[in-house]
This record gives structure tokens, C-alpha cells and sequence, in this order.
């Protein structure tokens, strides 16, 4: 009673030239290999009615093929200490005067009161010491910064190194004493020319893939070495990898990792840290970096079978068939592009078809409405950055920059 | 100029056939966090009241209350307000509904505008959407998100969480919002516009001094906190957002220095309450659009 379409569609309705061209799928699309039944019943409450949704597009919008992966250009560190280290001191390597420094005891409560940033204390690299507030600007406590509407964790001080005294190795000094909690020390330089970058070569990955990670320094624009790096991935499942990372091209890093989780939350995404340490004009400065990706466990797929039809009294439709190995509500959405009279191919709108699926689902519908009926944009058409979604887990199952060509019926 | 562009076109859509309605409504859409009772907690009277005064009739308004800690997706959050939402439009007869977002509520309605194969209910919100005034949206996620997450990633669920940090928060985070934006939403570059306008207004800049009276509109503070945290941001921001996020899905309509008296800037908490004329330029634009 769930099911939305059926794979009879397939067969009914197409004339000779209008049998769509499918394309297969290339390098940089994300497509399945197989399929897997997701573990665990993480799906959402979804809706069981099947719902399609067409509308026209700018036809002069620039659309993007594909995604690009977004790069941490990160200019930020943290660490993670005890009050007994606060008590002697810790290391505080900056290379950029204006450091912004925060404190969060990992224990800390909403109601507690977090570092006292009254017995905040930095020393230079001379040993000079600036306590009592001196030689910072814009210190807060928990209280200011619970009053700013920021999401801070409970507890959190934060403070600016006064920029006028510069960059280099200072120690953090806490006078006060301490519970037996953790604290995070975090830090970012805004004003640095010490750049950790960390991007991955995709947006998102299926259950088998292999994630690839490069890490480089950047200093003013032009690579550095970097003295030492680590990088863990966490997975969806809340597994921890640590990822390899061996040198690539002139001073980089790179890393893989094999994704395997199949126990996932709905939105799943991978994360991976990269702790890196460069050497900056005697300091050994220190950088993190996180970059996150979409990951999917393949419950269903596109299995290349495409149809356009036509029902009665109904918009051309396409027919795409799928195979489901897992119940859910799945939809595939997609721009569909038509030919100006220059030859030149514009969108024309997107399309969005989503229903209920069983395993014994083989094809969804997706009507076009009145797009190929656009003045001055006809055939031949196209489908493009097809997607196929698990609605009920928000995953990306497939993704296809050009799909299929296809004339009017 | 971005005003100048957007009073245009509010004109063009005046003298279409079929867009003005004498039913217009407004929906306010709040940011991070679980609200009962936005209309005092978030928005406050002075502001709902002030801008409501710019409809035909100003009792057609909806101040969303839903849990926005949640992800957008969530039952709770995108399920609750487009519930919300059709109890204005069908259960108060208005034919159509500005809607007022703030922060991360832009996020939550670009997912019902980019998402009308998800449920059932969506097609119909859309299509009695005038336009989306979205006020500081975080479109593209703030830093300030991911220096919150670091170190904190997977320590969700052992109960680090005990405020502000939460789902939507994560989804915050500039990593995820290019996902998010890359795969689930419309209106930024490179991806097709959202199916109606979605208007931001930018805030740029945060003034905190105990010596001018205008730091204390939307809580001095607060305003003092977001100071601070414009140091994990862009020289752009609002303390909150950096101002590309601000701008990173639909159209800017306007940036705070434009409209405001004296060219004050608007905090990210100001930019939920009746400061420096923004509750003034809320109310022309629902006068416009009822006209």
C-alpha cells in the first residue's frame, strides 16, 4: 500500500525517438557498487504519500557540474589539558600577534563558573609575567559569554592576547585552583600568515569507498614544511581511525581512509582531524584542521533503466528503475536542461519525485511537468546532477552530473 | 542600491496579476534553540508588534515555536514549522505568508523551499510563500561553530551538551553547511535558486560600549559576548556570522549600515529586535507587500 510507482510504466508509452540516452556514470559521480542493507532501524518518521514537485529555472542561473569539497584553511589549534598543567603552565606557541585563546572544562555544567579569568596569567617568552588581566584585551568569563547568545560549551573563559605584544612561545598560567577536569585550551590567530589546509577529493562516499585527505602549510600563500602531522577519522558509528599520512607532491601530506560504517544516524557525515606542528620563525606553531563528508550506506540504487512515458491526461514523465534492498522513502531529484537556438544547452527546471519504497519497488516516476513545453528552449534535453536520496536516513545514494538525453514524446 | 533593487522588484510584484492578497500573513521563524514562547523569549512584543502593524490585518501572525536544536530535517524542527505554518494558512484562511527568519531559522525554511518531495505537506507551504526576509541567516555555516565542535566531536552523546552545543550547532559547522548546501539546499552559487525570494538582511558589525546608549539595544551583554567572537570570524560579521554567510543563499536585500540611523551596524542579536529602524523596514516591506 506504501508503494508509489510500478515498473510497468517502463514498458508503456515510448515512441522511437524519444527513448532516453542514459549515460554511465564517470569519474567524480557517486554511484554504488552494490547494495547493503543499512544495520540498526535509524531511519526518520517519513511520510508514505508520494509527492512530485517540478518548476522552472532562470535559464541563465550558472549551475555548478559537481561539488566541489570545501577545504579547512584552518589559522586554529586546541589541546586538551589538566588543572595540574594549568597550575605549572602550559605552552602557548602564537604567530600572529591578537591570539584568541578560550578555556572549557570539559566537566563543566551550565550553571557552573569555569575558569576564573581573573587568575588568568601569561608569560612571555623573556618570562615576563602579565597577570590580573594586563596584557590581554576582552576577557570573559562564563557568565559574559552565556549573556552573548554564542554557542559555547558550559564553563568557557575566553580572552585576546593583547596584540600589541606580538607573536611567539608564551606560557598560560591559571592561579586558581582547579577540579580534576579536563579543560580544552583552544586558539585561533586570525591575524596569522600560517594556513593548515585539509580537504578530502569528494563530497560524499558509499559504504567501500576510499576517502582520500591532503594536508599541506600554507605561509603567506606559498607551502611549508610541515614538521609533524597525525590524523584520526571518526567514523558515523563513533568509530576512531587513525589515518596514514605519508608525503605528497612538493611538502604535503596525504592519507586514506576506508569507509566501512554500517550502523549510521540519519545525515551521516565522516570527520576527519588532522593535528599538524610547523616550525615558524623559531616557534614550533601548532594547527588543527577538520573536514567532514557525506557517507550513505547504499539501500538503493539507479539501475540505469530509463523510460519516458506518457499517461493519460499527465506531464511527460521519466521512469527511472531502481532496485531496494532496504524500505524507505527514497526520491530522486535532478535539473533538467533543454537547447536554445544556438545549440546551447540552459536550464530549464528542476524536478523532484519521492515516495515510499519497498524492495520489490523497480522504477520511480518523475514527472517533468510543462518544462518541455518552455518557449525557446526545446530539444535535445538532458537530466542533470541526478540525485537519489533515502529520505528516511538523509543519505545521497547516487549522484550523476549528466544522466540522460532525451527528446520530447 | 540593494534597496533600491528590492523595492523594484517588490513594485514589478505588485502589479502582477494574482500576487497581491488581501490575506497576507507573516511568519516569524527563530534561530538555534528550542522555543515555547518566542514571541517574548526571542523576538519580543516590541518587535513582532511593530512589524505585524505593517498587514491589512495584524492579527495574521504566526511566531513559530518548534526545536531548532534539532537538525533541519527533524520532525521537530522542519515537521513542526511547516506544521505551524499551515495552521496560518489554512486553519486562519491567509492566502499568503511573508516569512520572517532569523539565523539559523533561514536554514530550516531553505530546507521545506528545497525539499517538496519530502513531505506532503511542503508543495503547499511553497506555493503560499510570498517571499523570505531572512534576517542574519547563517546560510554557510560561521567558524565560530567549528571552533565549538573542536575537540567536541564525538563527545555528543556523552552529555557534554548542556546548552547551546546540539545538533543544529554540528550542522553549523562551515564543513557541513557546504554539504548541506552542496546536496539538500538550494540559493547558493553554483545551485538552483530557491522556488521563491529568500531576502537576506546582513549584519556587519558589533558596538559594545558601556558609554553609548545604542550598544544596549538587544542587551548589552550580549553585545559584549559577540564582540569577543568576532575575533574567531571575518572583519565582516555580526558576531555570530561572518557576512558571506549572511549573503551566501538567495539575494542580499539589504546591509544593516543602509537602512539603520546613523549607520549602525546590527549584531547578531540585534538583529531580532526593534533597533535602529529594522522593525520600521520590516513593516514597509509587509505594507508593500499587502498593497
Amino acid at each position: 500500500m506504501r508503494r508509489g510507482v510500478s515498473i510497468l510504466v517502463l514498458a508503456v508509452g515510448c515512441s522511437g525517438d524519444a527513448v532516453p540516452r542514459t549515460f554511465a556514470a564517470v569519474a567524480g559521480d557517486l554511484a554504488p557498487s552494490g547494495l547493503v542493507v543499512p544495520r540498526g532501524d535509524t531511519s526518520l518518521p517519513v511520510a508514505s504519500e508520494a509527492v512530485s514537485h517540478v518548476r522552472a529555472l532562470d535559464p541563465d542561473r550558472e549551475l555548478a557540474v559537481r561539488p566541489d569539497p570545501l577545504p579547512d584553511r584552518s589559522r586554529r589549534w586546541w589541546t586538551t589539558v589538566t588543572g595540574d598543567d594549568l597550575a605549572t603552565g602550559i605552552a602557548l606557541p602564537t604567530t600572529a600577534g591578537g591570539a584568541t585563546v578560550s578555556l572549557r572544562p570539559v566537566g563543566a555544567t551550565r550553571s557552573g563558573t569555569g575558569v576564573d579569568p581573573d587568575a588568568l596569567v601569561l608569560v612571555d617568552a623573556s618570562g615576563t609575567t602579565h597577570d590580573a588581566g594586563s596584557g590581554m584585551d576582552a576577557v570573559l568569563g562564563w557568565d559574559e559569554l552565556r549573556a552573548g547568545d554564542s554557542p559555547f560549551a558550559p564553563g568557557t573563559t575566553a580572552f585576546r592576547i593583547d596584540p600589541d605584544l606580538g607573536a611567539g612561545a608564551w606560557t598560560l598560567r591559571v592561579d586558581a585552583p582547579l577540579s580534576d577536569d579536563e579543560v580544552l585550551v583552544h586558539v585561533v590567530e586570525p591575524d596569522s600568515a600560517l594556513v593548515l589546509v585539509a580537504r578530502t577529493d569528494a563530497t560524499a562516499y558509499l559504504l567501500g569507498h576510499t576517502a582520500v585527505l591532503d594536508v599541506e602549510a600554507r605561509r603567506d600563500g606559498a607551502e611549508v614544511e610541515i614538521r609533524d602531522a597525525t590524523a584520526r577519522a571518526h567514523a558515523p558509528d563513533g568509530a576512531v581511525v587513525d589515518v596514514a599520512l605519508a608525503p605528497s607532491g612538493a611538502a604535503g601530506l596525504r592519507g586514506t581512509v576506508v569507509l566501512e560504517a554500517i550502523d549510521v544516524p540519519p545525515g551521516a557525515t565522516w570527520t576527519v582531524e588532522v593535528d599538524a606542528v610547523v616550525e615558524h620563525d623559531g616557534v614550533l606553531a601548532r594547527r588543527n584542521a577538520r573536514v567532514a563528508f557525506a557517507y550513505a550506506v547504499p539501500s538503493a540504487g539507479l539501475d540505469g533503466r530509463v523510460a519516458l512515458v506518457e499517461h493519460a491526461r499527465a506531464d511527460p514523465t521519466l521512469a527511472l528503475g531502481v532496485e531496494v534492498v532496504a524500505p524507505g522513502r527514497y526520491a530522486v531529484a535532478a535539473t533538467v536542461w533543454g537547447t536554445d537556438t544556438h545549440g546551447r544547452t540552459r536550464p530549464l527546471g528542476t524536478v523532484q519525485s519521492g515516495s515510499w519504497l519497498d524492495e520489490d519497488a523497480d522504477a520511480i516516476e518523475l514527472p517533468l511537468g510543462s518544462l518541455l513545453g518552455t518557449p525557446g528552449l526545446g530539444a535535445p534535453y538532458e537530466l542533470r546532477d541526478l540525485m537519489l536520496v533515502d529520505q528516511s536516513r538523509i543519505a545521497l545514494l547516487h549522484r550523476q552530473a549528466v544522466a540522460v538525453a532525451f527528446t520530447a514524446p | 542600491m540593494m534597496t533600491t533593487l528590492r523595492l523594484a522588484l517588490v513594485l514589478v510584484g505588485a502589479l502582477t496579476p494574482g500576487l497581491a492578497s488581501a490575506d497576507l500573513g507573516v511568519a516569524f521563524v527563530h534561530g538555534t534553540g528550542r522555543q515555547t514562547d518566542a514571541y517574548h523569549d526571542y523576538w519580543t512584543p516590541a518587535f513582532v508588534d511593530s512589524v505585524a502593524a505593517g498587514l491589512a490585518d495584524p492579527s495574521l501572525v504566526l511566531v513559530a515555536n518548534c526545536d531548532f536544536e534539532q537538525a533541519m530535517w527533524h520532525d521537530d524542527a522542519a515537521g513542526c514549522l511547516a506544521g505551524q505554518l499551515l495552521e496560518l494558512i489554512d486553519g486562519r484562511g491567509v492566502d499568503e505568508i511573508v516569512v520572517i527568519t532569523h539565523s539559523n531559522g533561514g536554514n530550516v525554511v531553505r530546507w521545506i523551499l528545497s525539499n517538496p518531495s519530502f513531505d506532503p505537506r511542503y508543495p503547499a507551504i511553497i506555493d503560499r510563500i510570498r517571499w523570505v526576509d531572512a534576517l542574519a541567516p547563517s546560510s554557510l555555516g560561521t567558524p565560530l561553530a567549528d571552533a565549538v565542535m573542536d575537540g567536541n566531536t564525538f563527545e555528543r552523546n556523552v552529555g557534554w551538551l548542556l546548552g547551546y552545543g546540539n545538533d543544529a550547532v554540528a550542522m553549523q559547522q562551515t564543513s557541513s553547511m557546504a554539504l548541506y548546501n552542496a546536496q539538500w539546499l538550494y540559493g547558493t552559487a553554483g545551485r538552483p535558486e530557491l522556488p521563491v525570494g529568500f531576502w537576506s538582511i546582513v549584519g556587519t558589525d558589533v558596538e559594545s560600549s558601556l558609554f553609548d546608549a545604542d550598544s544596549q539595544c538587544g542587551g548589552y551583554g550580549r553585545n559584549v559576548g559577540l564582540e569577543l567572537t568576532q575575533n574567531w570570524l571575518a572583519e565582516c560579521s555580526d558576531g555570530f556570522l561572518e557576512c558571506s554567510s549572511q549573503a551566501g543563499a538567495g539575494r542580499v536585500w539589504v546591509y544593516d549600515h543602509e537602512f539603520t540611523g546613523d549607520a549602525e551596524p546590527l549584531s547578531h542579536a540585534q538583529s531580532r529586535r526593534a533597533c535602529f529602524g529594522l522593525d520600521g523596514l520590516l513593516r514597509h516591506d509587509l505594507e508593500e507587500a499587502g498593497a
